[in-house]
Formats: C-alpha cells, sequence, structure tokens
C-alpha cells in the first residue's frame, strides 16, 4: 500500500520525479565514474611501482665484493622490497634474450661482459624512500643511476589528487542529492498537506503518512543509480577499444569481481596487477557494481526523504 | 463515554478557547453543541478529535485520557471517533468509493472488506449507485452524506459533526439530521455544533450552549425549547421543514 501511495506521487508530479532523478543520475553517473577510475588509476600506478625503481651501474672494474657491500647496506635499511645484484656476465645474458632479432646471431660477441656493467636493481617498499636508498648507492664513485622516482612521483601525486578531487566532487553531489530529495519531498509533502490532514483525522499511524514519501525518496535513489550505472558501462564499453590503444604497454587492472571485491571492500587500490590489459567488462562486476550503487542511492534517498518528513511533519 | 473534568483552553495569543468545561456526555447520546461564533464550539471539536491539547483539565473519551497521551498516539481514539465536517474534507481527486477506502485503509480494516462495507454503507446512506462519482459530481447533501458514510464506515462509536448543514439548503439539511439520528438510534454517540436554533429545537436533543467559551446551559432532551423562550413554535418549524423536503 505504501509502494502503491509513493508511485501515485510519482505520478501526479513528474517533472518534480525528473528533476529528482535526473540529479541522482549525475551523482550515479560520477560514482560509477569514480570506481572505475580507481581500478585503472590502480593498474597504472602497479605497473610503474613493480618496475625496478632505481638502477645503479658501477664501472666494470668495480670488485663484485664491493658492490655485495653495498647491496647488504642497503638491505640493512629494510625499506626495500628487492635487491637485486646483476653482474656483467648475466647482463650479457639478459641482452641476448632481449635482443634475440632474427637477423642477428645474438651469439656474436660485439656486446661481452667488459662492455656492459654490473649493477644493482632496486625496488623499494615505499616511494618516498627512494631518495634515502639513491643517497648510499651512489657513495661509489663512478656509478650511474636510473632513477623513476619523479615519473612515479608524479604519477602517484597526479593519480592521488584524482581521487582526492574526485571524492571531493562525489561528496559535494552526495550533499546535493540529499538537499534535492529533502526539497522536493518538503515540496510534495506542502502539496499534500490537505490529504495528510484528513488521514490523521481518520486515523492514520504517524508511520502510515511518513512512508510512502520516503519509500518515493528511495525509488528516486534506486531509479537514478540504475541509469547511472549502465549509462557509465555503456560509455566505458565504447570507449574500450580506443582506451586500450592510448595506455598501449601499460596493463591495467581488468573489471572482474574479485577486483572489484578487492578494491571496494579491502583497500582501494590494493587489487593486484596480472598483466591483463582492460579486460571486457564481465557482468558480474556490472551487477556487483550496480548492487552497491543501489544500496547506497536507496541510503541518499532515504536520508533526504527522511530529512524532509522529519522538518515537515514533526505531529 | 466522554468526559471533560476542568478543561481550559488557552491559545498562544493568550486568548481562551474554552475556560473550565466541565461535561460528561454517556453513549448513544444525541447531543448538540450550540452557540454563536467564538462562542468554543469549535474549540471544544477540536479537543475531543484531539487536534489540540488542553492547557488544563483532563479530556477522556472511552477509556483514553487524551491529556496523557503522546502525539504518536492520538490515532488510537481518532479510530474511534467518525469526523464530519461543514466544508465535509473529501479528497476531490479520488471517487466516493476512494474516499471511503481511505479511512478503512487507515484505520486498519481489512482490504478484503472494503468492497461490502462500502456498497453497505452508501446504501444506508442512500448513495447506492454513486461510489463511481467524483465530489466534484455530487450536490452538497451527497457530499455531506459522503462524508457522514466515510465516517460510519469505519464502525465509529462516536459521530462528531461540525455545522454539518452549514452549507446546506433545509431540505437537504433536514435530511442530513435524520440520517444523523439514525445513526444514532443504532447506537452511535452524536456530538453536532450547530448556530441553527431551528434545528435544535425540532430534534429534541440534548442542547449544550456555549458562551465565551464557557458551559452556560446544558438541557436534556426535549426541554431546549422550554429553557430558551424561544421555540415556541418549533413543532411549526420542523412541519415547515419537513413540508420542504417532500
Amino acid at each position: 500500500m505504501t509502494f502503491k501511495y509513493s508511485l501515485r506521487h510519482i505520478r501526479r508530479s513528474p517533472y518534480q520525479t525528473l528533476s529528482a532523478v535526473l540529479i541522482m543520475v549525475i551523482t550515479f553517473f560520477m560514482v560509477s565514474i569514480f570506481i572505475m577510475l580507481a581500478f585503472i588509476s590502480s593498474g597504472i600506478l602497479k605497473h610503474f611501482e613493480t618496475k625496478p625503481q632505481i638502477s645503479a651501474f658501477y664501472p666494470n672494474d668495480t670488485p663484485e665484493t664491493e658492490i655485495m657491500e653495498i647491496k647488504k647496506e642497503i638491505e640493512s635499511t629494510n625499506l626495500t622490497k628487492e635487491v637485486r645484484y646483476i653482474s656483467s656476465k648475466e647482463a650479457v645474458q639478459i641482452y641476448k634474450k632481449n635482443s634475440s632479432i632474427d637477423d642477428i646471431d645474438p651469439n656474436l660477441d660485439l656486446v661481452s661482459d667488459k662492455i656492459l656493467p654490473p649493477s644493482l636493481e632496486i625496488s623499494a617498499w615505499n616511494i618516498s624512500d627512494l631518495r634515502t636508498l639513491k643517497s648510499i648507492v651512489e657513495k661509489k664513485e663512478g656509478v650511474k643511476v636510473i632513477f623513476i622516482e619523479e615519473v612515479v612521483n608524479k604519477l602517484s601525486s597526479w593519480l592521488s589528487g584524482l581521487r582526492s578531487g574526485g571524492l571531493v566532487l562525489l561528496i559535494l553531489l552526495v550533499i546535493e542529492s540529499i538537499l534535492v530529495i529533502w526539497t522536493i519531498i518538503g515540496m510534495r509533502i506542502s502539496q499534500r498537506r490537505y490529504e495528510i490532514e484528513i488521514m490523521h483525522l481518520l486515523g492514520a499511524t504517524p508511520w502510515y503518512i511518513r512512508a510512502p514519501f520516503i519509500v518515493e525518496g528511495m525509488l528516486y535513489g534506486v531509479i537514478g543509480s540504475v541509469i547511472g550505472v549502465v549509462t557509465t558501462v555503456i560509455l566505458l564499453h565504447s570507449a574500450l577499444p580506443g582506451l586500450t590503444n592510448f595506455l598501449v604497454g601499460i596493463p591495467l587492472l581488468p573489471l572482474t569481481p574479485e577486483n572489484f571485491i578487492k578494491t571496494i571492500f579491502v583497500i582501494p587500490g590494493s587489487a593486484g596487477i596480472d598483466g591483463v590489459p582492460l579486460a571486457p567488462i564481465s557482468p558480474l562486476f556490472v551487477l556487483l557494481l550496480l548492487g552497491l550503487e543501489i544500496l547506497i542511492g536507496m541510503i541518499i534517498g532515504a536520508m533526504g526523504s527522511y530529512a524532509a518528513v522529519f522538518r515537515n511533519l514533526k505531529k | 463515554m466522554i468526559i471533560f473534568e476542568n478543561v481550559s483552553k488557552k491559545f498562544s495569543d493568550g486568548t481562551y478557547g474554552v475556560v473550565g468545561i466541565n461535561l460528561e456526555i454517556k453513549d448513544g447520546e444525541f447531543v448538540f453543541l450550540i452557540g454563536q461564533s467564538g462562542a468554543g464550539k469549535t474549540t471544544l471539536l477540536k479537543l475531543l478529535t484531539c487536534q489540540i491539547k488542553p492547557t488544563e483539565g483532563i479530556v477522556k473519551i472511552n477509556k483514553f485520557n487524551i491529556t496523557k497521551m503522546k502525539p504518536s498516539e492520538l490515532y488510537k481514539i481518532r479510530r474511534e471517533i467518525g469526523i464530519v465536517f461543514q466544508d465535509f474534507k473529501l479528497l476531490f481527486d479520488q471517487t466516493v468509493y476512494e474516499n471511503i477506502a481511505l479511512a478503512l485503509e487507515v484505520s486498519g480494516h481489512k482490504e478484503k472488506n472494503f468492497k461490502k462495507t462500502i456498497l453497505d454503507t452508501l446504501q444506508k446512506v442512500g448513495l447506492e449507485g454513486k461510489e463511481k462519482y467524483f465530489p466534484a459530481q455530487l450536490s452538497g447533501g451527497e457530499l455531506q452524506r459522503t462524508a457522514i458514510a466515510r465516517a460510519l464506515a469505519t464502525e465509529a462509536k462516536i459521530l462528531i459533526a461540525d455545522e454539518p448543514t452549514g452549507d446546506l439548503d433545509p431540505k437537504t439539511a433536514w435530511g442530513v439530521l435524520q440520517l444523523l439520528e439514525e445513526v444514532n438510534k443504532s447506537g452511535t454517540t452524536v456530538v453536532m455544533a450547530t448556530h441553527n436554533h431551528n434545528i435544535v429545537d425540532a430534534m429534541k436533543k440534548r442542547v449544550i450552549t456555549l458562551e465565551h467559551g464557557r458551559i452556560i446551559n446544558d438541557v436534556q432532551k426535549g426541554e431546549y425549547e422550554v429553557e430558551s423562550h424561544k421555540s415556541k413554535k418549533s413543532e411549526a418549524i420542523k412541519s415547515e421543514i419537513e413540508e420542504k423536503a417532500l
């Protein structure tokens, strides 16, 4: 019965309904974009973070023991995920493996261990520690350091800015949605004052009168979230080929249920990279996204309409 | 049973609606509240329908003490009271059937019994066949009958009527009064506010006269015309009304 009354309210004022639904669609479109962005940015960042962040090339005449001393010193800081020593001979092997082009014989001695220097490849737990590690590496004279701190830092700060900005935008949109629902339900209550007065006099319980307005607000949330998610998925699906070409060589997180759960429910950005390019969007992923946003929509709608009911129907 | 014990109602502007009202209305009584505009009739009815609370004294309706009840509990009393207003208070975008169904629904009746209850009640008030009509398609008398049907359908034990004949012509007004009398005969307590002395004279019921918020007169059945010395012609007026009704 409550649901029937809510639908009647919606039917009777289609323009108010349209404005309420539109604001919810915009909010949930942005929520969906933000969630997708969280996935994609996690993928990009992880790609760079998993690469060695410092490569230190020592002069060929540097004794291995000296480099191993430096390695030990770096490891003793406990700031590193991995410190790998690559001797000149290993470097040649890697070079040969990576340069096995059809028309060049990789066994030719054009590149020998006298040319390729020994090196240390260092990955840190935390990008902010790279500068400390770099200063240890540079103690040896003549060392050449390739350092990706700036790239990762810039990317990291760019993505963190994007996330923070997105989050602020989302919070503002959510507040705006609550206020719009509040206003529209408040107008509905004012329009139905006469009917409400009659219902009071006929012996309606307070909940009987309030419930249709709260359900109406929740319905706006549900409709808005469904349209918002569907629009985002359609847009992303059509943008997929272009996006994959644009980010060539950078593997992104596939939009799978596993990653969804890891990203949404555990720690944002914690989903592991698996080297798979941006995959076709899994239907289960869409369902999970839809379920989450419908829940958020219902909460936003209920908050807005409850505020209106509380303010306008105190008696 | 309705009991008022030393009831006063002071409004926010400092004026009193009613002052020191002591009153007892037994089950099944038919009581007229009369008095000029501003005498306190509407305040008394609003106290009865729990639209306002007294600032002093106690109001009891059946087993409920209104004074002690929370606003969220007042619906319990309202379900035992049927209200008929001068301006009908019907929903004009809903049919006669839907208006009565709303009353049944909000008072917690089962939907499967709606149709039978509504059609039976409409027959009782002489509106059979009008269930699909919208209020705009009905005459003043039919609108008031619809309002009475709405009050009766919920099997209210008390019927409160605020100037129900105020906007009606004498013939229609008499028809509405006869209907209220029938309702009363079936055991429902009827409390009706009016400023029409002719109606009061003709009906020969208990009459409570209010002035400046106080009860100045409370006379039992048939005594009103003797007390008032105004209604020597009451029988003649009654006959005249009945003639017009025919």
